[in-house]
């Protein structure tokens, strides 16, 4: 029996809450991963220094500001319309905002990368793909890994709140208690939501530490 | 180079090559399993491929139909919104933001509780506040901008705390010498340095919420948030393009204008 106003009555759904957590975070990982997959590419074509011409480093990045402008649960709202209701349609959003926002801060990186070991391969005719493998990714690439845990950190919220729209995870479940007008069910989603939220929060802010060597 | 050495480096290159094989097996396990968890299949990836080119062409040319005015209207109630919320959250933020200073409050259990409080206000997301607030106030820009204040006058008081506690001390130390009190000092030795600095943030936040504040609407807090989202589940395509063309030109719009408008600050500076 549960009694009634106990922390063990008002959750009485915790095991489903919590998978729903999970595939929140399932899903912004997946829509990190996509990100990455579209974004990096575009990173060095976006790039002024390393494109291959000037225009195509033009039309890549108004690209990546057109992806980058476009609010994620705005993608998520037409694209339930297309998907159906579910998480693949907010991994999508997500994924879509995240190709624009890391391929501009990637691009950064490449374009600050030193040149010298690029001349160098250029002056042993490497390829134009192997350049930018071996002489730009291996110098951005401590830059990179950090976005990405920002990012990670940012689409885990999104993912979070992109159910809203009917996209998915635990933020489709409160909006389904609140529409059948649970609302102990709601706030206890939300309480859920809110302490994942936190929790991501810190865990980053002790991973950057780490990272960045500070001792605090 | 010795044998040994030889054999040394073979070991470690054929070990490196072991990890990055396993760490690809991995991710790859934990693809396909997300994939069939998410319910990706070809055939539903090709569907909706064929629904989105049906709504692209039903979005061709984007118009505003008859709505042109309330989608204006409701454009400048998205901006209104985020300029009452920001306003609303600095003015909170100031008082809050000075008690947030190390140097201010100086007992440290106090400060680190407070600094604790703050952040749980800083990490919960204008939109969840947004969900609360139209359940309080009810549908409407009301319950935007008191979320946009919500979610935003924490985070204004941590930033005005460090922008104290960075401000050279030797202007307070001078009005101290004279006998004045703790209020004068913080009035004429402090915040002349951490307003402007204090000021700067606010303007950023105000432009960051225009762009969030058109998010609100689509949970029902008013705005161009809540016209797009009507549009969407009304299938009323070419009113949807038109919207989301105007929100990028705004957005563009805001880009440049906040950078010159930075970069005339920071040359006046």
């Amino acid at each position: 029996m549960r009694t009634q106003g106990s922390l063990h009555y008002w959750f009485y759904d915790i095991g489903k809450w919590l998978g729903l957590i999970a595939t929140s975070i399932n899903m912004a990982l997946m829509a990190t991963f996509l990100g990455v997959l579209a974004g990096w590419p575009l990173s060095f074509l976006a790039a002024r220094n390393l494109s291959p011409s000037p225009t195509v480093s033009l039309v890549t990045r108004r690209l990546l500001d057109l992806l980058r402008a476009l609010p994620d649960l705005v993608v998520a709202l037409v694209l339930v319309m297309a998907l159906g209701v579910g998480p693949l349609a907010g991994v999508l959003a997500i994924a879509i905002h995240t190709s624009g926002a890391l391929g501009k801060l990637i691009a950064e990186a490449n374009e600050n990368a030193p040149m010298q070991a690029r001349e160098a391969m250029i002056a042993a005719g490497a390829g134009w793909v192997t350049q930018m493998r071996f002489a730009i990714v291996p110098q951005a690439l401590p830059n990179v890994v950090s976005y990405l845990l920002i990012r990670l950190e940012i689409n885990v919220a999104a993912a979070a709140a992109i159910g809203f729209v009917g996209a998915g995870g635990i933020g489709q479940e409160f909006m389904a208690a609140l529409s059948l007008g649970l609302l102990p069910d709601a706030l206890a989603i939300l309480v859920l939501i809110v302490g994942l939220i936190m929790a991501i929060d810190m865990i980053s802010q002790a991973v950057r530490r780490r990272l960045s060597g500070v001792r605090a | 180079m010795s044998r040994a050495l030889s054999v040394e480096i073979e070991r470690r290159v054929w070990r490196g090559r072991m990890i990055a094989m396993g760490v690809g097996v991995l991710s790859a396990v934990w693809f396909i399993w997300s994939a069939i968890d998410f319910g990706i299949t070809p055939q539903r990836l090709l569907e909706a491929g064929e629904r989105l080119l049906q709504f692209a062409g039903a979005a061709m040319p984007p118009s505003p139909g008859p709505f042109l005015e309330p989608i204006l209207l409701a454009l400048a109630e998205t901006i209104a919104m985020a300029f009452l919320g920001t306003m609303a959250a600095a003015v909170i933020g100031l008082p809050l933001g000075v008690l947030a200073a190390r140097n201010v409050l100086t007992f440290k259990p106090l400060h680190f509780a407070y600094r604790r409080v703050l952040d749980v206000f800083r990490t919960i997301p204008a939109i969840i506040w947004a969900f609360i607030f139209v359940r309080a106030v009810g549908l409407g820009p009301m319950a935007g901008w008191l979320a946009i204040a919500m979610s935003d006058f924490a985070a204004l008081a941590k930033l005005h705390g460090e922008a104290i506690e960075n401000v050279d001390g030797k202007a307070g130390e001078g009005i101290r010498s004279t006998g004045a009190g703790r209020v004068i000092t913080l009035r004429y030795g402090i915040l002349p340095a951490s307003l402007p600095l204090y000021l700067a943030q606010v303007l950023y936040f105000f432009e960051s919420n225009i762009r969030s504040a058109a998010i609100l609407g689509i949970v029902g807090a008013g705005g161009i948030g809540f016209q797009l989202s009507e549009r969407v589940r009304d299938y009323m395509w070419d009113q949807v393009a038109f919207i989301i063309i105007l929100f990028l030109v705004i957005a563009a719009v805001l880009d440049t204008a906040s950078r010159s408008l930075r970069r005339r600050l920071m040359r006046g500076a």
